[in-house]
């Protein structure tokens, strides 16, 4: 027992703020839905809890599963549980994500394809966060013709800092909104080799610079409905846990 | 009425309720678990003095209504969005039925909508006709998400559903008041799906489509189609509860609406008892944009949008006189019982849309 490396509460909730909510892109930290953490040897247990008891099955399920599998991930540990309360589904939920069964075996009336979903709600997060890094960008004076001609060559991410080549100029602007823009690049495998644009349209492509208001309109409103989503979530978690 | 910047403005509230959700009608656990949700939304959404403890919320009764509603809330008129939810409760949550007490106690002051369920076939139809026989309704609401029987839902673009709004059409029902906002039990991928109101809407050009809670949580999938389709609108239904505790969000997303439908396609509704009338209303009407903002949304909220806003763009679809509905209200009974008639008589509605 005492040559047993432990995992800390510390280390396992820092592998959760890894873990989102698909539909609001936060992390489940954030959005305190981690209810509670318990660390027994090697093995874990994490408990969820959500802004309702109806809140969709579908992203309950990817939550939890992404739980599981982030705190697998640690290397001191070899076992997880997770358990997600007050849901109408929470039996069913807890039972099939510990068991590694799918979405579709234990909801057998559900038609939702657990990989389009998180595809949808993967491309909606890109809008979103596209929205932010080129916000940084506008206000560092970039205009939008030169916005939609940058290149993911163009772009250095280094200590917390990313540089932007434009035109015959270098801007620079904190690393964190251009960083996690390239996440969701990344995930749903957008072409980011040094010539393609690093900016595009809904449908992934270069962005006209005719284009350029129509498409921020639309980055402005998935941000608009993911944040306005988030905020109604979190009311609801004060209005259901708090005092 | 409210008097905003010393002009008054008749309002006319797209969704109200009056529901029954008392242990004795409650027929299945969902049904409990659905008023619990409820009663969070409203301590959420509700400041604390305005608040009905959870018994009471449960079912209020019609005075309370009137109160909250009439007199404390600036309505004039209130119009009915029935919920059946016959899984879940006995004799209905909210049903035509239910709400018609009210409305016969004080017909001045209600617009009493139907209810339809295409999934109900034939005899859904007859129930369609029914109510347009008993109270002649001209608008007909409807929850693509709720589950019957087997079914965990449906869409508003199949064949299904277009009986039902050919069905609309003959009898001259004309709103069509699809729920696309919060769900019950959501455990379909469609069940938030807002975009089977754009084909429903392009192959019903005379039907009028309004969205009740603005499609959110799908807040840019709707505004999206209905940026395209003139014959869709956006009620602001439960979102408007977001001027209590974020009324910057709020903002935001009210300037949303009117940069993609634009001032004459968004209708006010409370969602009572969830909301109350009262805040949303003082709230949403002292909302100012900058000019950054007036720029970006490329919009105005000023004194015409207001109104139309708050009533106008509504009566415009149900064609209902507001001179004399204005007229009609000022004696009867509310005005009577909570003396009102003052306030009426010396109120000066100065219309917006030419004919109301």
């Amino acid at each position: 027992m005492s040559a047993e490396t432990r995992t800390s509460p510390d280390e396992v909730r820092t592998a959760l703020d890894d873990v989102y909510d698909p539909e609001l892109d936060r992390s489940v930290t954030e959005l305190e839905f981690v209810d509670d953490i318990e660390i027994t040897g090697r093995s874990v247990s994490v408990s969820l809890r959500l802004p309702t008891g109806l809140c969709s099955p579908s992203f309950a399920w990817m939550m939890a599963a992404d739980v599981r599998d982030a705190v697998l991930d640690l290397p001191d540990v070899d076992d997880v549980t997770v358990s997600l309360r007050d849901h109408v589904h929470d039996e069913e939920i807890t039972r099939g994500v510990n068991d590694g069964a799918s979405f579709q075996d234990v909801f057998e009336d559900a038609e939702a394809d657990l990989e389009e979903l998180r595809w949808t709600f993967d491309h909606k997060a890109r809008l979103g966060r596209q929205h932010d890094a080129m916000t940084v960008l506008l206000e560092e004076g970039v205009d939008p013709h030169e916005l939609v001609a940058i290149t993911h060559g163009d772009v250095r991410l280094n200590d917390g800092v990313a540089t932007v080549s434009v035109d015959d100029r270098s801007v620079s602007v904190p690393a964190e909104p251009i960083d996690s823009y390239l996440e969701k690049v990344d995930v749903l495998g957008i072409d980011a080799s040094p010539d393609a644009p690093f900016f595009v349209t809904p449908e992934e492509e270069a962005i006209p610079p005719t284009e350029f208001e129509s498409v921020r309109r639309l980055t402005r409103l998935s941000s608009v409905n993911m944040d306005g989503q988030a905020h109604e979530c979190s009311l609801l978690l004060e209005a259901r846990y708090g005092d | 009425m409210y008097t905003h910047d010393g002009e008054d403005i008749f309002v006319l509230d797209g969704h109200v309720h009056f529901w029954n959700a008392r242990e004795e009608n409650v027929i299945h656990r969902g049904g409990d678990q659905f008023i619990e949700e409820f009663f969070n939304g409203h301590e959420m959404f509700t400041p604390e003095e305005l608040r009905m403890d959870e018994r009471t919320f449960r079912r209020y009764t019609k005075e309370r209504f009137v109160q909250d509603v009439f007199v404390d809330g600036y309505v004039d008129v209130g119009m009915f969005q029935p919920t059946y939810l016959k899984a879940f409760y006995e004799n209905g949550f909210n049903t035509v039925e239910r709400c018609s007490e009210l409305a016969e106690t004080y017909p001045e002051r209600f617009v009493l909508n139907g209810w339809m369920d295409p999934r109900d076939g034939e005899e859904g139809l007859e129930y369609l006709e029914w109510q347009k026989e008993t109270f002649d309704i001209q608008g007909v609401k409807l929850y693509t998400a709720a589950w019957n029987g087997d079914s965990k839902g449906y869409r508003l673009d199949s064949e299904m559903s277009y009986r039902f709004l050919d069905k609309c059409e003959e009898l001259g029902i004309k709103n069509i008041h699809p729920h696309k906002g919060p769900t019950i039990k959501p455990l379909n991928l469609d069940a938030f799906d807002v975009t089977d109101v754009d084909e429903a809407a392009t192959l019903y050009p005379d039907l009028n489509f309004i969205v009740e809670h603005s499609g959110v949580p799908r807040l840019d999938d709707f505004v999206w189609f209905a940026s395209q389709e003139e014959n869709v609108y956006a009620n602001v239904a439960l979102i408007a509860g977001f001027a209590y505790k974020r009324p910057k969000k709020w903002k935001e997303i009210f300037g949303e609406l009117l940069f993609w439908l634009g001032e004459d396609r968004i209708i006010y509704g409370s969602d009572y008892a969830i909301c109350h009338p009262k805040n949303i209303i003082e709230t949403t009407l002292d909302t100012e944009f900058t000019e950054e903002e007036i720029a970006e949304y490329d919009a105005q909220f000023d004194l015409e949008a207001k109104k139309k806003f708050l009533g106008e763009n509504l009566a415009e679809l149900y064609d209902i006189d507001l001179e004399k509905r204005a007229k009609a209200v000022q004696n009867d009974e509310v005005s009577r019982t909570h003396g009102l008639e003052q306030t009426y008589e010396d109120a000066e509605f100065d219309w917006v849309k030419a004919g109301s």
